[in-house]
């Protein structure tokens, strides 16, 4: 079984690097935007708010989110084009659980969104955010992205097998794009204008795993966004693994 | 050890439209045989293949591949057979002794043994011509053979073909019915296959089932159904079984 879990792994493995796109797409959007929206408001840092750790240390977690945008469409791209040719039918008939066909391309997503944190902070720190976390707040904070895009990745499975329709593989990042405007990820909660907005950044679970990464890399935010930010990420995780693990019936029938 | 490679007792299968394709099932094939499941359109042969090769389930009834119940233990009865469903079902990326390797392993063969068998059945299959080429690249015919090549990687007791030859050139199904006669005769595999060429299932089986309208209608040797409905080869003795079922 431990040499089938490795076998289907290295196969996931294998067509991600031959389809890098998804996971390059959401490494190029994640340091365009870090280095846009840093030129273009980099300036407002000097306000108290901000901590006086400068606006890029603010806006990493930013980059790291919005990794999972297009990076976590990888896992449902690739199932979608196994079911699409009949090949997931064929590893099906194997003696292996045929979950672990899914759970393969989700780790694999995860893996990507892992490197991909570590990159993204990687340049953040040339470009001068500071990283009083060191490596350890580094580490957990790409472990945080990576769980939560896991459960995002699964959930873009999830939809694809149980609707079939390709197209639905990026559509769940799509909404982790557009939580990333309803969340604290340009300026702190309290110089959101309005009051709703604010109401609504207090519910999203963006603003728990943001703040709890620029508490672990630049020592910024509150501590106290730790525990809310990694019971999200888990529950993100688990939940959407599940849902996509519960699917794979529906590919077959 | 039961004398059946599979036996079915029961089975019932719905859609969600409505339509009945498994009314009650009941058939056992036995062990070391080949036997052909033929019938009509919308007979239920595919709905049953899919059941017997675990891909579907029955809303009731049992299933026993080689003594194993297909519920609860559908892993280790995929173990011990090959399938190759009607559609053809390849890895479109990947070359052919690629995906043999990968089937082997999938099923337990070690690496070594994997790689031995590839070599072999790319041999077998006539695919050593296009061994460099991906799935996607290979014409239809060479498809089909490299679909049911995987069937048979890992030495399976039992294959299970669904329309097996559909598309294959003349030569290639000569080829395809030498290797599954071998299979059978050399290696004692049970070899069950839906035709819609009665003169393949005439020619390669024992024995053959006909469903009709999601039911078993006939199950016996060859020579006693072309008898029984008074055919001069089974061509005709089917023909005439379904105008006399057509009522």
């Amino acid at each position: 079984m431990a040499s089938s879990g490795f076998l289907i792994l290295s196969r996931a493995i294998k067509n991600s690097l031959k389809n890098p796109t998804p996971l390059l797409t959401g490494l190029g959007m994640s340091l365009f935007f870090l280095v846009v929206y840093d030129a273009g408001l980099g300036g407002i840092a000097r306000l108290p708010e901000f901590q006086g750790a400068g606006y890029l240390a603010f806006l990493l977690p930013m980059g790291v989110v919005s990794l999972i945008f297009g990076s976590s469409a990888g896992s449902a791209q690739a199932l979608s084009r196994d079911i699409a040719s009949g090949y997931f039918q064929r590893l099906a008939l194997a003696p292996v659980p045929r979950s672990a066909f899914v759970l393969a391309a989700i780790a694999v997503d995860a893996l990507g969104i892992f490197v991909s944190a570590l990159a993204v902070i990687a340049v953040g720190a040339l470009l001068g955010a500071p990283v009083s976390g060191g490596a350890a707040g580094v580490l957990l904070a790409a472990l945080l992205a990576s769980l939560f895009g896991s459960g995002v990745s699964a959930a873009s499975a999830a939809a694809v097998m149980r609707t079939g329709k390709a197209e639905l593989a990026g559509t769940i990042g799509s909404v982790v794009f557009m939580l990333l405007f309803l969340a604290p990820t340009f300026v702190p909660r309290e110089l959101m204008g309005a009051k709703w907005i604010q109401a609504v950044a207090a519910c999203n679970p963006l603003t728990y795993l943001m703040a709890a990464m620029r508490h672990l890399v630049s020592g910024i935010d509150s501590p106290a966004a730790l525990t809310p930010a990694f019971a999200i990420a888990l529950a993100a995780g688990l939940g959407g693994t599940l849902a996509a693990a519960l699917s794979v019936r529906k590919v077959l029938s | 050890m039961t004398q059946a490679m599979i036996v079915v007792r029961g089975a019932l299968r719905s859609y969600p439209n409505g339509t009945k394709a498994l009314r009650g099932v009941d058939l056992e094939v036995p062990r070391g045989s080949r036997f052909a499941l033929l019938g009509p359109n919308g007979a239920g042969k595919s709905t049953l293949i899919k059941i017997l090769a675990t891909i579907g389930r029955p809303d009731s009834g049992s299933v026993e591949i080689d003594g194993i119940p297909l519920a609860g233990s559908a892993l280790a009865a995929r173990s011990r057979m090959g399938a190759a469903l009607q559609d053809v079902q390849l890895d479109p990326e990947a070359r052919p002794a690629e995906q043999l390797e990968l089937q082997g392993r999938l099923f337990g063969l070690p690496k070594a043994e994997a790689e031995a068998r590839a070599a072999e059945l790319v041999r077998r299959f006539d695919l050593a011509a296009v061994e460099g080429k991906k799935a996607k690249e290979l014409s239809g015919g060479n498809k089909r053979r490299l679909h049911v090549a995987l069937a048979l990687v890992h030495r399976p007791s039992l294959v299970i073909l669904d329309e097996p030859t559909a598309g294959m050139d003349p030569e290639i199904r000569a080829a395809f019915w030498a290797e599954t006669r071998r299979l059978n005769e050399e290696e004692g595999v049970t070899v069950f296959f839906s035709t819609q060429y009665l003169e393949e299932a005439e020619r390669h089986a024992e024995e053959l089932a006909v469903l009709d309208g999601g039911r078993v209608a006939f199950r016996g040797k060859v020579a006693e159904f072309a008898a029984a409905h008074s055919g001069e080869d089974l061509e005709s003795s089917y023909l005439n079984f379904l105008e006399a079922s057509r009522g």
